[in-house]
């Protein structure tokens, strides 16, 4: 071999080996969102050669051939692969995947592929849930999946309605929260920061595994546990400022001085019932002195909103942690209004040996609220509506002001209310648990878990003594406190199994039992003190109560899952719940639930197929169950609340309390569920759907009982509460998500939309139930009735106003029309100038058989947008949400227009009808309660709305300008400007068409979209710092 | 190991879990001592404190169906005066309600009387503490029963300690007063004397006057007269002492047979809804009736007072009548009842009423002998018993020339008659009595016909001697429908 050939053969190797890759290297960074990704894969396709991105998500990948294509991947987000092409550098962008097939889904009691989920089960990110500054988890879920409605509170730390699916209980309807295996109800205590992903379990074959809980669905929340690999430390902060400019026009001072002289001249008539205004009837010509007080302006205010977070995570092979802590101040667009809420976190998981390891997680929570005062039952809004615009807030000496005699004005004056009343509650809240898991054969997994669930509340509420120096004073204090506490101590041992045979056959079982443990405890204390209002505990004597209730729930689980080359798959699963709450002929409950899904994707016929590269088909059926009953409505009990003074003095006396139910059981929802999962062009494109059928049976409902049990009535005899209505929900939501970039360019956009129908199957043996009775009116809004959607309106039907007395003669006769001699004998009696009802029933006279349904507070439909963008280091997001075709009862139409009572008003009675002829919709004025405010479809309006919830825009710095302002110690620095609530689209008049539900003093919903005069929700403006380092 | 520690967790029986705020019945039983016994006993009494019976509507309705008294307007007042009483009126279904509450208690005591006696060799209390306490709910149930017949007619009849949400049919009036007068013998047997037990239990003597009572209203002359006669131990009070009978100094007076208690105290406003539950131990009677002037006495009733009866001054407080602590305050406007006003020690009334109700009294136990030896024939020693309160009020005596010059001779069965007529009207007016008393003459008709001024009142006694049974008890029963209305409602 000479020396040529030699070197031609070198070169052909250098050649060969250039060409096949050999010493080629490619590096670059792989970032989602400017955030780098640590432990990204990347793999040359078609080969095992690979790397996996590092803490700084750098990677750098050498021996491939020229026309090699690199695979990156991350759970979670789109797969991608890019031809390499000889470059050096290779940035890479991944976008995630709202629903990405290989995530992992926590289905209770265990986890599971997304690939073989056959029930329905919605997930959200943090990341997803890091975009709003939330107050709470249920208000962060809001338009984040379908299926899941929320209505958020008004104010700071207010209660967020959580519905999942629609309504499907009387009761209580709130969803199960499931913390890191551990019941809890502290929902508000925990902050989102902590959290890591949230589960939703919709459908009953998902929910069934939770038995007699799972009924109104489930919220499970996984917090973060930290990963092996260097300590990672997240420090994010924002302040902003919200601020509300609606207001309702009301009357100023020369509208107001006028409009009281039109009502004292009718105050002057004889025998009409009405009263004079001294400050106008005594001096005609009183022009308010100038005065000009913009009372809504007192109450609302521009409120600052500030939030920081800290964790660490980081891990070695032999230990994973995770500690965090947040402070969050939010103050209310009302004055004296405000929420915090502290909290802390620490996870941590240790491998004793390669299959046995041990965990703890703990969060700490502490939140304090101050609530809006509601003085003698009014919203707030409703005083500062109501108070006349010449009266003062405050004199020249500081004191309060308010209406006086002469005013015959009874508007409290809210700002002193604000100030003297206080309504405040803090809440120390532990959710925790120990558990140790070891694997026994491969594949077979032990693991025991105690976990505690503990709450330590307090309100106080405190009503001082004042002196509005008009009508209103109050010479005692009365301060009223309640301590409470609930521990929940969860025992639950689990045992499962997940392997594969032959390739194909892949079967998982779990095993189940669990026991949970509650106590609640609670004292009342109160006391009245008359001698200063400046002491803020009980002094002296008063009233005291406390009460103790138990609570045990013993559980059996079994669930078995079969999928057949991850093309046919089967689960099911059954649940035996035993409870306290039960009635002894109850106590044992069954939850059986089986689904079963086809990936057809995966059939030859479309395995290979360019477009769809995903089509699953499910189907779910499961029996659910509602457990919250009334505690001891079971047995009937020696009780000692009665009294009789024998003897000299008053004894005690004893007899059984109440009417027992001991069939008393848990309410039982029925679900069936039948869905599809389609990914398009590798997912660019995904879209999912569910039908459901919920039916609701033996819902808890009181019915009257006959007074001659004597079970210790009034006038009637007490309810008892009953296993006895039925509902059903129908409906279907939709899930469309759609993601693509070019270059640096990434965008996306995911939408959901839910439809559903419930309807009144039976409510025992109650006619109708008339509930919601709102305090203005003093009169019920909400009806259930069979064969109709929950909680109704039900009224008159509002004509118009009566022009002339002629008019009144030929609807409804001359004995209807007031003639103001007090003698007619008609029970309705009207004027020229009253509203006129609709005589549904045609009798010629307006009666309550003239009722009829006014109005459905439940949406046709709700929907989410949510779209997002990211060039290079900006990102964009916006989310919107929306409800359509849901009828809202306005009571500011009553505060505005009622004309009963001599109280500031709307600019709406400037047209008010005043001489006959005059044709209006408003009504006369016409002193008292009145037939005018009869609850009609005078208050009922559209509610639907669509409202730019959030609207995002972020800057990362660039990871070379990180590198070379902080040398490498920072990772990521993101800040961002947001505003909430930015814009609303809608036609209702009220202040704001996302009204939460009408909760009766229990705390269970008796009416929906029942605008009591509510503050709204404010539009908010933020900035915030994310740094990770 | 594993599989045991998976179903270690948990015992099923552990699903059980205790009330703490009350107590099993079963526990209650087991654990029984005499404080817990006067207790259930005691509760037996509570819901005659409420709205439906003597805090309200107990005497109001009484009271107004008859001819005593005249209502100023009050809502509460004028349906039953005027016969205007629906089905769906609260008074109606108050006192129904409240009623059968009563029975509950009574029939919690008196279904579980061998338990009760089981507990007697380990705890505090004998044998015939237990007798004294069955008896005691066995008179309230029998007084409930007598309350209910006669307003309503032929009830439903409860008397298990358990009762059941099903419906449970009306009983005859028959039925009715067979447990009646069961209940009130057998308690006439069981119970203490007055002096051996606190004031304002029930006693042997109560029982028998109240047995007589409802051997009276049946027209059971004979074993009225029985009962009757076995009532011992009370006494007139002196003509100096009968205002005792209506104030709160007097109660529990020897001329006192039975009481309801209310000694003034109320929490938490418990009295505006006054149900049993909670302290609420105020009656609103004389704030109503004397105070607010809701009910005054009809110039009949006190055209029917002798001139010189000193019984309608103690009564009534006429326009010029002095009242009061130091008897100075000067009644300036209208005619008000005096009795059970408070205003024999007070200056005004307050709604938070002390007085107990005298529910039985001595007086009409006297008044019923003679009612009862008129029936029978023997007029002499009817005579004499009215002659008894005649002497008390030392007044002229019936078959003297005094009493024949003012219209009541007594020479034949009809006039004793009418004596007694005249002397229970004078001595027990306000003390609803009286409506009763003329169903029991078949002188209602006659007598509620008109009013003061001579205008219809509208009473048929075929529809008016019977109150509808509430609408709320026709709906929720199913064992009731409309058709079981009593008749004209």
């Amino acid at each position: 071999m000479n020396a040529k050939y030699v070197r031609e053969l070198l070169f052909v190797l250098i050649v060969l080996s250039i060409n096949i890759g050999f010493g080629q290297t490619v590096t670059g960074e792989v970032t989602s969102s400017g955030t780098p990704l640590p432990g990204a894969s990347i793999v040359v396709k078609g080969t095992t050669n690979g790397t996996q991105t590092d803490f700084d998500g750098r990677y750098t990948l050498s021996n491939f051939a020229d026309d090699a294509i690199m695979v990156i991947s991350y759970l979670g987000f789109i797969t991608q692969e890019i031809p390499i092409q000889n470059r050096e550098v290779i940035d890479i962008v991944l976008v995630e995947d709202a629903e990405a097939l290989s995530e992992v889904v926590v289905v209770g009691y265990g986890t599971q592929r997304r690939s073989d989920l056959t029930t329905s089960i919605s997930t959200i990110s943090s990341e997803k849930l890091a975009e709003i500054p939330s107050t709470d988890i249920g208000q962060a879920l809001q338009g984040r999946a379908a299926g899941v409605t929320v209505t958020n509170g008004g104010s700071p730390g207010e209660r967020n309605a959580v519905r999942i699916r629609g309504l499907s209980t009387f009761g209580n309807g709130d969803p199960l929260y499931v913390v890191d295996g551990v019941f809890t109800t502290s929902i508000s205590n925990i902050s989102p920061a902590s959290i890591k992903k949230v589960d939703v379990l919709k459908d009953a074959a998902a929910a069934a595994v939770y038995g007699s809980r799972g009924s109104n669905g489930v919220i499970i929340i996984t917090t973060d546990k930290g990963k092996e690999g260097k300590p990672k430390f997240n420090f994010n902060t924002y302040t902003g400022w919200q601020r509300s400019n609606k207001r309702y026009d009301v009357l100023n001072t020369a509208q107001y001085i006028q409009y009281i002289s039109e009502i004292n001249a009718q105050g002057q008539v004889p025998n009409a019932g009405g009263t004079t205004i001294d400050i106008i009837n005594d001096n005609p010509n009183f022009n308010g002195n100038g005065v000009e007080t913009d009372w809504q302006d007192a109450l609302f205010r521009s409120a600052p909103i500030t939030s920081h977070d800290f964790n660490v995570s980081g891990g070695s092979e032999k230990a994973t942690y995770s500690f965090g802590a947040s402070v969050f101040d939010q103050d209310g667009i009302y004055i004296d209004t405000n929420f915090k809420r502290y909290t802390f976190n620490a996870n941590s998981e240790f491998k004793i040996t390669d299959k046995f390891k041990v965990g703890e997680t703990f969060a700490l929570g502490f939140t304090e609220r101050v609530a809006p005062q509601v003085s003698d039952g009014r919203e707030p809004l409703l005083n500062v509506l109501a108070s006349a615009p010449y009266t003062l807030i405050r004199n020249a000496d500081g004191s309060f002001s308010g209406q006086t005699d002469a005013d015959n004005n009874n508007a409290r004056n809210q700002i002193r209310v604000q100030d003297s009343d206080d309504n405040l509650s803090r809440n120390t809240s532990i959710i925790g648990s120990l558990y140790a898991e070891y694997e026994l054969l491969e594949g077979l997994k032990f693991r025991t878990q105690f976990g505690l669930d503990a709450f330590y509340f307090l309100q106080d509420n405190i009503l001082r003594a004042y002196d509005e120096g008009g009508q209103f004073s109050k010479p005692n204090t009365d301060i009223s406190k309640t301590r409470a506490n609930q521990i929940s101590r969860i025992f639950t041992n689990s045992l499962s199994y997940n392997n594969t045979f032959g390739d194909v056959h892949n079967i998982g079982a779990t095993l189940v039992s669990e026991r949970q443990d509650i106590k609640f405890q609670t004292l009342t204390a109160s006391s009245t003190n008359d001698v200063t209002n400046l002491i803020n505990e009980l002094v002296g004597t008063g009233g005291t109560s406390s009460l103790t209730e138990e609570e045990v729930l013993i559980s059996y689980l079994g669930r078995l899952n079969y999928a057949y080359d991850g093309k046919y798959l089967v689960s099911g699963s059954i649940r035996r719940d035993k409870s306290s709450l039960f009635g002894p002929n109850n106590q044992v409950g069954w939850f059986p639930a089986a689904s079963i899904g086809w990936v057809v994707s995966k059939e030859s016929f479309l395995i290979d197929n360019p477009v769809i590269n995903n089509l699953k088909l499910r189907a779910s059926y499961g029996v659910t169950g509602n457990n919250r009953i009334p505690r001891d409505v079971a047995n009937a009990n020696v009780a000692f609340q009665l009294n009789y003074p024998i003897g000299g003095q008053t004894q005690l006396a004893s007899g059984l309390s109440g009417i027992a139910n001991p069939d008393v059981k848990w309410e039982e929802g029925i679900k069936q569920n039948f869905g599809f999962d389609l990914g398009l062009w590798n997912n660019k494109v995904t879209l999912s759907g569910d039908y459901f059928i919920n039916e609701s049976n033996d819902l808890l409902v009181s019915e009257p009982t006959r007074p001659s049990i004597g079970g210790g009535g009034g006038n009637a005899g007490l309810p008892v509460i009953r296993n006895a209505a039925n509902i059903q929900v129908d409906g279907f939501e939709l899930t469309l998500g759609y993601t693509d970039s070019e270059g640096d360019f990434t965008w996306g956009a995911s939408a959901n939309i839910t439809f559903a129908e419930s309807e009144v199957k039976s409510i025992g043996r109650n006619d109708q139930i008339l509930q919601g009775r709102i305090n203005p009116l003093e009169a019920s809004v909400s009806r259930l009735a069979v064969g109709e959607p929950l909680y109704h309106f039900f009224g008159l039907v509002f004509d118009g106003v009566y022009s002339t007395e002629q008019d009144i003669i030929d609807d409804l006769g001359a004995d209807n029309l007031d003639d103001f001699s007090g003698t007619s004998t008609a029970s309705y009696l009207v004027r020229p100038g009253d509203v006129r009802y609709r005589d549904i029933n045609g009798d010629g006279d307006i009666t309550d058989e003239d009722r009829t349904i006014i109005g459905d507070p439940n949406p046709d439909f709700t929907y989410a947008i949510n779209l997002n963008a990211a060039y290079k280091g900006f990102d964009l997001s916006a989310l919107i949400t929306g409800v359509q075709g849901a009828d809202a009862f306005n009571t500011n139409v009553f505060n505005l227009q009622g004309q009963e009572g001599v109280l500031n008003r709307g600019v709406e009675v400037l047209d008010r009808w005043q001489a006959p002829g005059d044709v209006t919709n408003v009504p006369r004025f016409r002193f008292g309660r009145n037939t005018n405010n009869d609850i009609s479809t005078r208050f009922v309006e559209d509610a639907s709305y669509a409202r730019l919830k959030n609207v995002t825009l972020g800057y990362s710095l660039s990871s070379n300008v990180l590198d070379r302002a902080f040398n490498g110690h920072l990772s990521k620095i993101r800040v961002y400007v947001q505003s909430q609530n930015l814009v609303t689209l809608t036609d209702y008049s009220g202040l704001d068409p996302e009204i939460e539900p009408f909760y009766s003093a229990a705390g269970i919903i008796e009416g929906l979209n029942i605008d009591r005069g509510r503050g709204p929700q404010p539009v908010t403006f933020l900035t915030g710092l994310q740094i990770e380092f | 190991m594993v599989v045991a520690m998976l179903f270690i967790v948990s015992c099923d029986d552990d699903a059980v879990v205790l009330n703490n705020n009350e107590i099993p019945q079963a526990t209650f039983f087991s654990t029984l001592d005499a404080a817990g016994l006067a207790s259930a006993a005691n509760a037996t009494y509570v819901h005659f404190q409420t709205q439906g019976l003597y805090q309200r509507f107990g005497y109001i309705l009484p009271d107004t169906f008859g001819d005593e008294m005249v209502p100023s307007g009050d809502p509460n007042f004028l349906p039953s005066y005027e016969y205007r009483i629906s089905p769906e009126l609260d008074q109606t279904a108050l006192l129904w309600t409240q009623a059968y509450n009563g029975i509950a208690r009574c029939n919690f005591l008196i279904r579980n009387e061998q338990l009760i006696r089981d507990r007697v060799a380990n705890s505090d209390f004998t044998d015939a503490d237990v007798t004294n306490r069955i008896g005691e709910a066995r008179f309230v149930r029998g007084l409930f029963y007598f309350i209910l017949v006669k307003r309503y007619g032929g009830v439903p009849l409860e008397l298990e300690a358990e009762t059941s949400i099903t419906g449970v049919p009306r009983s005859t009036v028959d039925q009715v007063y067979d447990v009646i007068i069961n209940d009130l013998t057998m308690a006439s047997n069981m119970l203490f004397s007055k002096g051996a037990t606190e004031n304002g239990r029930a006693t042997r003597g109560a029982a028998f006057g109240m047995l007589g009572k409802v051997y009276l209203q049946r027209k059971m002359y004979n074993e009225a007269q029985t009962a009757l006669a076995q009532v011992s131990g009370y006494s007139l009070l002196s003509k100096e002492n009968y205002r005792d009978n209506f104030n709160d100094g007097g109660e529990f007076n020897d001329e006192s047979m039975f009481e309801v208690i209310f000694n003034g105290e109320a929490e938490n406003n418990a009295q505006w809804n006054a149900n049993g539950e909670g302290v609420a131990e105020v009656t609103f009677h004389a704030q109503e009736y004397s105070g607010w002037g809701n009910a005054r006495p009809s110039q009949k009733m006190i055209d029917e007072f002798e001139d010189d009866d000193h019984r309608l001054a103690d009564a009534i407080l006429q326009p010029g009548d002095t009242f009061g602590a130091a008897n100075d305050q000067i009644k300036d406007d209208g005619n008000v009842w005096f009795k059970f006003s408070q205003l024999y020690e007070n200056n005004a009334t307050v709604p938070e009423g002390a007085t107990n109700a005298r529910v039985l009294r001595y007086a009409d136990v006297v008044l019923m002998q003679a009612e009862v030896e008129n029936r029978l024939g023997n007029d002499p020693q009817a005579i004499a018993f009215l002659n008894q309160l005649r002497t008390r009020s030392e007044l002229p005596l019936y078959g003297s020339a005094e009493m024949d010059s003012r219209g009541y001779p007594v020479d034949t069965p009809d006039n004793v008659f009418r004596a007694i007529v005249h002397e229970r009207m004078v001595e027990l007016c306000a003390e609803q009595q009286r409506f009763d008393d003329l169903i029991r003459w078949d002188l209602d008709a006659q007598e509620l016909a008109t009013d003061d001024s001579g205008n219809p009142r509208g009473y048929n006694p075929d529809v008016h001697r019977l109150m509808p049974i509430p609408q709320v008890e026709i709906d929720t029963n199913e064992e009731l429908n409309s058709s079981d209305q009593n008749p004209g409602y």
